[in-house]
């Protein structure tokens, strides 16, 4: 690192502060990253500086080999440290750098670059690691970082720079807000070769599977650092508001005006009181200039950090098709009140064995289109996927002998069956949506009617190609779906007499139709419907999907003709 | 994974009624019909001369019973009037129904004999929907009041 003299005296200044080498480093901006690991070099580097400032011995006889700062005394902090913010949670490690209960920490970082030698540290962050139980090969750390350190490390080097009082190109450079190398970035240097020795495995920054995500926080000083800006922030906000509130209320009617301005002043003093280290809140603090900012200043709580250590794996996809054999079985489990009703749900029968192998802690099921309880899926099946949510063992578990095992345990329980399985990715998605939207359907019902049946018109039903129907939004389905006309095509019937009064319906209709209500008209509000084709009054009893196509031709139709053979529901 | 069968004859599957799940089947020589499709999912309650059936998704629908002198006059509608405005439902919560309690009179029904009577909400909540199949088939009022002919869809108050 080049030095000269400007930058020797700021060094110097912040230095007598108590900020820790590895910041200033960072405030300066330099990039190589064997600077901040050989920390060997830091007495070099201070012997240099207190050359070009003419007091060659002072710096390095002040200097604290185990924390890279001055050496200082135990200062009575500026504010007692009072009960743990309570958004802290449990699992929380308090204080993790233990060695560094009540020495005077950097005041930037927090002692945070401080401590990342201790080899206690590790063996703590390695236990917390290796009690998760995951299987990997390969790492990626993420790390968090207090809030409130951007804001002290603007105001401490406004304040070192105001008080050297020169103008140099250099103050200028590092004064403009986000020069400064993030310490997040810095944490990252020092810690992944350690850690990946610890771990024996390698660091990558390439793979995204098994993620280490470390999150330093100390709510405590950060809260009492945000308070002091409340009332300037709060200035620029009512500024703000009166421009919002004249361009809001350009109306002309003086009681709708004064109405309006009442909610809105209502709907601003709901919101919070107290002014919370949020990211929201520390954006509109740096947008403070310098004039604005001279007026804070750093307040020293001895608050130990705290670190939060989780670990994540990439979740797994796995799809296929299912068909339903049973009836009264929902697709995902349902809840009234805390209660569940009926017992078995598509979504537990698929997904049990795979969250058992891949140790995952939750699952999503994702499927395209759904059916009625009451209604059976057969022939090739509706596609789904099931999303295995942060799978422990998915390292080595990704292999087609266990996605047979899968496949033959949720087989062989006949209630639920899969075709064979796959892995795959989030482009799943769009295939699901295209199958809920534009697949072409093949229903089997049983109807009854109230007269007898006059067989001429079931003739002229079978006929019917491409027929449209308007259909209101169901009675049944209204409580939670919008009230609109919906357009859907009938491409084609094929109805068979069982008796005088029972029929046997084969439908094939485009993604989205309401079978049940164009059988039995809703009142009327599905037109045309069967029982006006049949001039009959119309039931349904037996619903089933039978087959999904991809898309409608004349094939599709000739094979629908025919479909009774094939697939033979048994009625 | 499909099972193949071909469908057989109505003895054999009258016979196998018994044999197979009770559940799956509905037996096919039941000589008495089943609900109607109002009984399966409504909860019926009359008034001297209205309706009204609560869905088991508490959604009411109204309109007059078969005891009303509509239906039971021999007389014709002339017309069916639409006394309040009509108001569309947006979005899945419905908003922008028209809020009516139980004896807002929502038709006026003028018979051809000169008569005429008006037709109340029946429950107090918002309107999802008029029947408007009245409009053009005057005639479900009288011959299907308790289906077809219904009045309105009403959403109960929110709590």
């Amino acid at each position: 690192m080049q030095i000269n003299e400007p930058k020797a005296i700021l060094f110097n200044k912040l230095y007598e502060r108590d900020v820790c080498i590895r910041c200033i480093l960072r405030l300066f901006k330099i990039t190589e990253i064997n600077l901040y690991r050989e920390t060997k070099g830091f007495i070099q580097l201070l012997f240099d500086v207190g050359k070009l400032i003419g007091n060659e011995n002072k710096l390095v006889e002040d200097y604290d080999l185990l924390f890279y700062k001055r050496k200082a005394e135990i200062v009575e902090s500026d504010v007692l440290p009072l009960t743990c913010h309570s958004s802290l949670k449990d699992q929380f490690i308090k204080n993790p750098f233990h060695i560094f209960d009540k020495i005077n920490k950097c005041v930037i970082c927090q002692g945070i670059l401080q401590c990342l030698e201790d080899q206690k540290f590790y063996a703590m962050l390695v236990d917390e690691i290796l009690q998760k139980q995951y299987q990997y090969e390969a790492f990626k750390l993420q790390v968090k970082t207090p809030v409130g350190q951007q804001i002290r490390q603007i105001l401490i080097v406004n304040e070192c720079i105001s008080e050297i009082g020169q103008n140099d190109p250099f103050y200028e450079y590092i004064s403009t807000s986000n020069v400064a190398i993030d310490i997040k970035a810095c944490v990252k240097w020092i810690m992944c070769n350690p850690l990946s020795e610890s771990l024996k495995v390698p660091s990558d920054i390439n793979d995204d599977r098994f993620q280490i995500s470390l999150n330093f926080e100390s709510i405590g000083d950060d809260v009492k650092q945000f308070e002091q800006f409340k009332d300037i922030i709060q200035e620029i906000d009512d500024q703000k508001w009166q421009e919002k509130m004249i361009k809001k209320l350009k109306m002309n009617d003086p009681q709708l005006k004064t109405e309006t301005e009442n909610r809105l002043l209502q709907k601003k003093n709901q919101q919070s009181q107290t002014f919370l280290p949020t990211q929201n809140n520390l954006e509109k603090i740096s947008k403070l200039n310098n004039a604005q900012l001279s007026q804070f200043k750093i307040i020293n709580v001895n608050y130990p950090v705290k670190l939060e250590v989780t670990t994540s794996y990439q979740n797994i996809f796995i799809q296929g098709n299912y068909i339903k054999l049973g009836r009264y079985i929902s697709q995902t489990p349902w809840y009234i009140g805390g209660n569940r009703i009926y017992e078995d749900s598509v979504e537990d029968l698929v997904s049990a064995e795979a969250c058992k192998i891949f140790k995952s802690s939750s699952v999503k099921f994702h499927s395209g289109g759904r059916e009625d309880i009451d209604v059976r899926m057969l022939g090739n099946g509706r596609p789904f996927a099931i999303e295995l949510v942060d799978p422990h063992l998915g390292l080595q578990n990704q292999t087609q002998e266990i996605l047979n095992q899968i496949e033959s345990k949720i087989n062989s329980q006949n209630v639920v069956k899969v075709t064979p399985l796959t892995f795959t990715d989030t482009n799943i998605f769009g295939e699901l949506k295209n199958s809920e939207i534009n697949k072409v359907k093949a229903y089997c019902c049983v109807v009854e009617c109230k007269n007898i049946i006059n067989g001429d018109l079931v003739q002229q039903a079978n006929q019917i190609k491409d027929l449209v129907i308007k259909q209101k939004t169901p009675i049944r389905v209204l409580h939670r779906r919008t009230q609109m006309v919906r357009d859907k095509i009938i491409h084609s019937l094929l109805i068979k007499q069982i008796n005088e009064k029972w029929l046997q319906v084969y439908v094939l209709s485009s993604a989205g139709t309401y079978i049940k209500e164009f059988i039995h008209s809703d009142l009327d509000r599905t037109v045309p419907n069967l029982c006006s084709l049949l001039q009959n009054e119309c039931d349904i009893y037996q619903l089933d999907v039978i087959k999904l196509y991809e898309k409608i031709d004349e094939d599709v139709i000739i094979n629908f003709k025919s479909i009774d053979a094939e697939c033979g529901s048994k009625v | 994974m499909q099972q193949l069968e071909e469908p057989q004859g109505e003895e054999q599957q009258q016979q196998q009624g018994q044999d197979q799940d009770d559940d799956l089947m509905i037996p096919l020589n039941v000589q008495a019909r089943l609900a109607e499709f109002t009984d399966r999912y409504f909860v019926k309650s009359f008034s001297e001369h209205q309706y009204v059936f609560q869905h088991s998704n508490r959604l009411y629908l109204s309109g007059i019973n078969k005891n009303h002198p509509i239906v039971k006059s021999d007389s014709d509608i002339k017309e069916i009037e639409f006394t309040q405005k009509e108001q569309h439902v947006k979005g899945k919560k419905k908003k922008g129904g028209l809020k009516v309690k139980s004896d807002t009179v929502m038709l006026k029904v003028h018979l051809e004999n000169g008569e005429v009577y008006n037709v109340v909400a029946g429950h107090d909540g918002y309107i999802i929907e008029m029947n408007e199949n009245l409009q053009k088939n005057k005639q479900y009022l009288k011959q299907y009041p308790e289906t077809k002919g219904f009045v309105c869809i009403i959403q109960g108050c929110r709590k």
